[in-house]
């Protein structure tokens, strides 16, 4: 079998950081959670019948980032004042002082920072790609309503279906004679 | 946790999914953050409806490989073999045998399946340019590796993922030059020798 598969993702979203790239991807039946670190990817799936919610807190990054960024530039002009005489000190406080604001105006720019996670039945995943109140107020409704898609049919099927038990001697079924192969369980 | 609540994502409390549904910017009750998402039908529905898997088989009927009183219903799209509802596993578009499933946790063989791949052209990248950065004379080794990774990778570059494929070609010319450059380079030292 090949060991590359394009099965027809569709790319949602995409972050960087320092260990390394998280995606998240749009499948036919499922929404595939990608991690990529050095030369090696993880994948994590989602059926989209199966997701129970979807849901974000706001983080406090964003003001503790804007606060160190308006400290670092504030420092440097404080420090530039008090030596214009010195022409390297100068243009090493300009730097940096040009760089905090640069940094600030970027994470404003970016916006409030926010925690999110899917929770399934068996799992609860954060997802490191909606870091950003603005990245998930774009890209979530894309993905909510390919799950209220496919969970439309689920609800219609399980209203008109009562709930019924598996007979008590299937799962505890004998194996016959005839039997070839018994898979792990 | 119950299958009705759902975690603050920052100190973990607990939190009923009926007022998450309800309330659009929820405090948390232990930090105290404000909580926002979506709760989807699926959560009500911890009981599916589980239809009797019990299929058997009766005299003409192919039967499943792994219980021969129970009628086969489908094939494995991995192995083949015929299998009935209870051996049956469905990903996707596609039906799998229990065993091949089992076994796709170790082998990684089944693309629905796999939860992690090898990138080669990463790798192979990685190969032509660290010895650069850390210490250039290994490129006698690693250069041909890396060289070796684009060959014998090149039409299959690992991943489910499509990705563009510019590292491979750029590894190889990479490797190439480094390799003739410390050939060179040994040749020129060597003739310094003598």
């Amino acid at each position: 079998m090949s060991g590359t598969e394009h099965t027809g993702y569709t790319l949602l979203t995409r972050s960087y950081s320092a260990t390394g790239t998280t995606e998240l991807h749009t499948g036919k039946h499922h929404v595939l959670y990608l991690t990529r670190e050095f030369s090696s990817e993880s994948y994590k799936r989602f059926y989209y019948d199966e997701i129970h919610a979807i849901f974000s807190v706001k983080t406090n990054e964003f003001q503790v980032a804007n606060a160190i960024s308006i400290s670092v530039a504030l420092l440097s002009l404080l420090l530039l004042l008090a030596s214009l005489s010195n022409l390297p000190l100068v243009l090493g406080f300009s730097v940096s002082m040009v760089t905090g604001i640069l940094l600030l105006v970027i994470n404003l720019i970016k916006g409030p920072t926010v925690r999110t996670v899917i929770q399934t039945e068996v799992n609860r995943e954060e997802i490191n790609c909606f870091r950003r109140q603005r990245a998930l107020d774009k890209i979530l409704p894309q993905l909510i309503s390919l799950i209220q898609d496919a969970q439309t049919s689920l609800v219609k099927q399980t209203e008109t279906a009562p709930v019924t038990e598996p007979p008590a001697d299937e799962a505890a079924a004998p194996m016959n004679g005839d039997t070839h192969e018994q898979p792990p369980s | 946790m119950t299958a009705k609540e759902v975690e603050c994502p920052k100190c973990r409390t607990k939190i009923a999914a009926e007022k998450l549904a309800q309330i659009d910017n929820l405090s948390c009750y232990g930090c105290g953050n404000t909580l926002s998402g979506t709760v989807f039908p699926a959560i009500d529905l911890t009981k599916r409806e589980k239809p009797s898997l019990s299929n058997p088989a009766t005299g003409e009927d192919a039967v499943c490989f792994y219980r021969a009183d129970q009628r086969a219903s489908t094939v494995c799209a991995q192995c083949g073999l015929f299998i009935s509802e209870m051996y049956r596993v469905r990903v996707g578009d596609e039906d799998f045998c229990t065993n091949c499933v089992a076994k796709s946790y170790d082998t990684n063989n089944i693309p629905a399946l796999r939860t992690r791949s090898s990138l080669k052209d990463y790798q192979a990248l990685l190969w032509a340019i660290l010895p650069l950065i850390l210490f250039f004379p290994i490129v006698i080794l690693t250069a041909p590796y890396a060289f070796f990774l684009v060959i014998r990778h090149r039409n299959n570059t690992g991943g489910i993922i499509k990705r563009s494929n510019w590292r491979m070609p750029v590894a190889g010319l990479l490797a190439i030059v480094e390799f003739i450059g410390i050939i060179a380079l040994g040749i020129v030292v060597w003739q310094e020798m003598i």
